[in-house]
């Protein structure tokens, strides 16, 4: 009746007999010895099945379900452990067996006893399983993963991106647990959201100590847990927040208290217009990077944002019409603003004959159904990086200058490189060379349309061209490409290779084929071919 | 060249360009003006550095004349630890037995050698990524040693952590 199974058993290898000290927090009056074999006890898994077990054999009082236990670990300990206790003549094997007799009478006396024993076998199961627990904790000093020092097993964690892993690796076992929870930059990056509890926010807060925290915040209502974070505005390295309740949750964040470690800000809402007031250049001037998805932040007066080198706008029909004057004034108040993406579908015009100048400006990706009333307005003169999108309207056509900032056509003086990629919903051409990258894509037509002058386009310059998708950009003239050495194709028309072929002939002129052309790089589908 | 000597006594001459992989021993010729680095005693006991030594002085050796990491570039140092990504030849380097594993990020990181040392904890990264606490037990042949109190709290926490 007190035996187990093999399978429930984890056995620790070692010889002679062990004791433990009391440096470890066992009770005076307790030694542990082990033979040969120290049995460990497993966890829940294996306690269920002897509870089923147990239940069989035991239906007498409300202690049953400690008994249960109790039952187990007597199991475990009967074949290869003993314990002494003072003043306890019989052995737990002997004392279990009693209170097994016991259980099975009805007489009061036999009652009497297994009230009176079991509550010495309670005890000694409480001492055993800190003993135990306490031999663990020893045991896993001593393996060679535990050697290393707590500062070292954190970097193990440290980047790993997975909260998960992090969460798992601190319920290894309490050497790690300690390890890791006393490493605060383990514990910066907070994801709160509804279903996350207030236990969460508590523990990332309390073990993050002072280290600059990032805080992701995803609501569906309003939970009062969330004002936990207002202490810890002022050591907030980056705040993103996103969901109905966002703004509001935002403002009681952002607006009064001041976040001067604040390098990074995301919002995702869909509020239009949102007053923000002199949060942007009082109370966070370190900002870095700004991200307004769904929200454009109306200011009081110009604030400075001596950092800011990033600035995305994202904004959609429903979020109203945005003055580009006031856009402007943003981004002319940041006087290292290197990075800019507007996705805007309600983007006012600019005023006529107004050009802004933003000379920081390196990238710059503009997506909006006004380019040609925008773009000539705009003068960025370090441009290296330019994506331009754009709806076109069928049958416009387009000046390139209208559709670059202004000036911006130098850029494509140093092209090398082309690329024309089309499916059925847009077009994309691409020009690339040593010191810019331009790409123009025309939402629902082709941006060929756009280049009535074809004066600035570079043909004699590119050396690679790169032809993919169903359109053939066949009006550009081939001929022109004289200085092409390779071309890749994965067209889904054979139209794009009879006009590639045309560099293969004698030149109508010169009467030589494409003089640098010395690859052409055929993919039809799936099917790779290569002719060269 | 330069002399090292390990901690029981053996002798290693390497040229000071693969010495100076290590900044624990940069730092001490360059403080003394010494061509001889011996280690200091830990705790009252010698750190034993023969056998993961070989191992560290054949990465210092691979890894000679490349530039060394700053200590002022904390962006630099988050970037490398960033990234999970492990070249070949350190791959192939760091592909040992657990035992030796260990010693030699502890020699790395007893001797600073950053890469090194980002190389091994890493490759524990990796193995302990998407794993249990029971999975990572048995791959480092650890028990379970929390107290029923530490269990239900292991538990609470356990939600935090489910995927969205």
């Amino acid at each position: 009746m007190f035996t187990q199974g093999s399978h429930h058993r984890r056995c620790l290898h070692g010889s002679g007999t062990r004791s433990l000290d009391h440096g470890f927090g066992l009770a005076p009056d307790v030694t542990i010895e082990a033979h040969g074999e120290l049995p460990l006890l497993k966890g829940r898994g294996n306690r269920s099945g002897s509870n089923k077990h147990a239940t069989n054999i035991y239906k007498v009082d409300k202690e049953i379900v400690i008994r249960h236990r109790c039952s187990r670990k007597f199991r475990a300990s009967s074949s290869t452990m003993s314990q002494s206790y003072p003043g306890s003549e019989l052995s737990i094997e002997q004392l279990v067996f009693a209170l097994a007799q016991a259980l099975g009478s009805d007489s009061p006396s036999r009652r009497k006893l297994l009230v009176l024993k079991s509550r010495k076998v309670f005890e000694m199961e409480k001492d055993l399983i800190e003993s135990l627990q306490v031999f663990r904790a020893i045991r896993n000093m001593h393996v060679p993963v535990n050697r290393l020092p707590p500062e070292v097993l954190s970097r193990v964690l440290e980047n790993r991106g997975r909260e998960k892993d992090l969460v798992a690796a601190s319920h290894v076992c309490q050497y790690w647990r300690s390890a890791l929870i006393s490493s605060p930059s383990l514990w910066t990056c907070l994801k709160f959201d509804n279903s996350r509890g207030v236990d969460y926010t508590d523990a990332y807060l309390e073990r993050s100590k002072s280290a600059t925290i990032d805080i992701k915040i995803t609501l569906g209502g309003y939970p009062e847990e969330v004002q936990k974070f207002v202490p810890h505005m002022s050591r907030t390295r980056s705040f993103v927040i996103s969901g109905a309740w966002g703004m509001h949750v935002a403002s009681s964040l952002l607006l009064c208290n001041p976040a001067p470690s604040l390098q990074h800000l995301e919002m995702h809402a869909n509020q239009g217009l949102v007053n923000l007031g002199n949060f942007l250049g009082r109370q966070a001037s370190s900002l870095r990077s700004v991200t307004f998805d769904g929200i454009f932040p109306t200011i009081e007066t110009p604030f400075p944002l001596p950092n800011l080198t990033e600035f995305d706008l994202r904004l959609l029909k429903d979020a109203g019409p945005v003055p580009m004057s006031l856009l402007f004034r943003l981004y002319s108040n940041c006087p290292r603003l290197q990075k800019i993406k507007i996705s805007c579908s309600m983007l006012q015009d600019v005023d006529q004959g107004q050009v802004i100048s933003l000379e920081s400006v390196v990238d710059f990706d503009y997506a909006c159904h006004n380019v040609a009333r925008v773009l000539p307005f705009l003068k960025l003169p370090h441009l290296k990086r330019l994506q331009v999108s754009s709806p076109l309207l069928l049958g416009q056509v387009y000046e390139l200058v209208d559709l670059m900032p202004h000036g911006g056509h130098v850029l494509l003086s140093g092209a090398t490189a082309m690329l024309s990629f089309s499916d059925p919903s847009s077009h994309t051409i691409k020009f690339s060379g040593k010191d810019a990258m331009i790409s123009l894509i025309g939402v629902g037509g082709s941006p060929l349309h756009w280049f009535s002058d074809q004066t600035y386009i570079p043909f004699v310059q590119i050396e690679g061209l790169k032809l993919e998708g169903s359109y053939v950009p066949t009006s550009f003239p081939i001929n022109l490409f004289k200085n092409v050495t390779k071309i890749w194709m994965s067209p889904w028309s054979d139209r794009y290779f009879q006009w590639v072929c045309k560099l293969l002939y004698p030149h109508p002129e010169t009467g030589i084929p494409c003089p640098s052309l010395r690859e052409i790089e055929h993919r039809v589908l799936f099917s790779p071919g290569h002719i060269s | 060249m330069v002399l090292l000597v390990t901690s029981d006594n053996k002798n290693f001459v390497v040229d000071r360009e693969v010495a100076d992989r290590s900044v624990f021993v940069k730092n001490t010729l360059e403080a003394r003006g010494l061509s001889i680095a011996t280690p200091p005693m830990l705790n009252g006991g010698c750190f034993e550095l023969t056998s993961p030594f070989l191992q560290v002085l054949e990465y210092c050796q691979h890894h000679r004349g490349e530039p060394l990491p700053t200590t002022d570039d904390a962006n630099a140092d988050e970037n490398r630890k960033r990234t999970t990504d492990i070249g070949e030849w350190d791959r192939k380097f760091i592909t040992v037995d657990h035992e030796m594993l260990f010693e030699i990020i502890l020699a790395a990181n007893y001797l600073d050698i950053k890469p090194l040392l980002d190389v091994g904890c890493k490759t524990i990264g990796n193995m302990v990524k998407g794993k249990s606490p029971e999975e990572v037990r048995k791959l480092f042949d650890i028990v379970n040693d929390f107290t029923p109190e530490e269990e239900a709290q292991i538990k609470k926490e356990n939600e935090w952590a489910e995927d969205p």
